[in-house]
């Protein structure tokens, strides 16, 4: 502790000791912190087109179009030690060839002091819903909205919401040249 | 490298070093428990960070120059004894002897 330098090497290190000790005490804290939430979603006008994926093989696939309303209120769930959530909506349903099909239609990363209130209506999906194969017809999905909460200290944490909805698709493909046109 | 020679004179003695370190020890210590509180009322981690910070500042302000009353106690060193006596009545016990009277003044004790 002789010289200016010593001093001031002394303090900085205990600074840091001191917001090591802090940040373990943030996650201590929220431990036990469970971040349920409700939301609501519903999906408007589902079709089936049947085209070929290009990203993929050149087979032809089942492409479902349909478009989303959601609303969910998450501000409850940022305390002081999350940093942001990653938000995304899930489609699942059964085929014959697969018992459980996932797919992403959409996701948003929702940041601290970012409005986490959404009212959302008509809105198209974010990502395209292909099915590996042909039978997104009369097939009932449930949508699903799960979350993963990014803190400041601790665990990356995976929650799904409550309030899930279901759909079924029309049991007819719709053309791009047909009298419902499908386009939205 | 370490040992820098600065301009301004930097120096505390031990007691004033030591009340020094309990000092700023303390005094982070005491902000950041403030800052946590403060930052669980409004839960926002960032109000913790800036007591802490703003507790470094004071403790920079209060313990890092040195101020005068880390300088209370100074050390205590002892009085020089003269040397030059002594080496000249060593080297002309083992050599000459010649002088005698000069070594009898200096050391009288060792004569004997």
């Amino acid at each position: 502790m002789h010289s200016f330098l010593s001093r001031l090497n002394t303090l900085f290190a205990f600074t840091i000791s001191v917001l090591a000790a802090l940040t373990l005490g943030v996650f201590i804290s929220t431990y036990f912190e469970q971040y349920h939430g409700t939301v609501s979603i519903s999906a408007n006008k589902p079709i089936v087109k049947h085209m070929t994926d290009f990203s993929a093989n050149r087979k032809k696939n089942d492409l479902g179009v349909l478009q989303l309303n959601m609303d969910m209120d998450l501000n409850p769930l940022f305390d002081w030690n999350v940093k942001q959530l990653f938000l995304y909506l899930t489609a699942e349903y059964v085929t014959p060839s697969n018992s459980l099909n996932q797919v992403v239609l959409w996701d948003k990363i929702i940041e601290r002091g970012e409005n986490a209130q959404l009212n959302i209506r008509d809105m198209a999906t974010k990502y395209y819903f292909w099915d590996d194969g042909d039978h997104l017809r009369s097939n009932n999905v449930t949508l699903t909205l799960a979350w993963n909460i990014i803190s400041n200290a601790g665990r990356l944490l995976h929650v799904r919401a409550d309030g899930s909805s279901s759909f079924i698709f029309p049991g007819e493909y719709v053309t791009s040249r047909g009298k419902n046109s499908g386009r939205e | 490298m370490i040992d820098i020679e600065w301009p301004f004179a930097t120096h505390m003695d031990f007691r004033g070093q030591k009340m020094a370190e309990r000092l700023f020890q303390v005094i982070i210590v005491f902000f950041g428990l403030i800052g946590f509180i403060v930052g669980y009322m409004m839960q926002q981690f960032s109000m913790t960070i800036y007591s802490v910070l703003f507790g470094v500042l004071v403790s920079a302000f209060l313990t890092i120059p040195p101020w005068p009353i880390y300088r209370n106690n100074p050390v205590e060193w002892q009085k020089p004894v003269d040397a030059k006596k002594d080496s000249n009545g060593n080297k002309n016990n083992s050599s000459n002897k010649s002088t005698p009277k000069d070594t009898r003044k200096a050391k009288p004790k060792k004569d004997q």
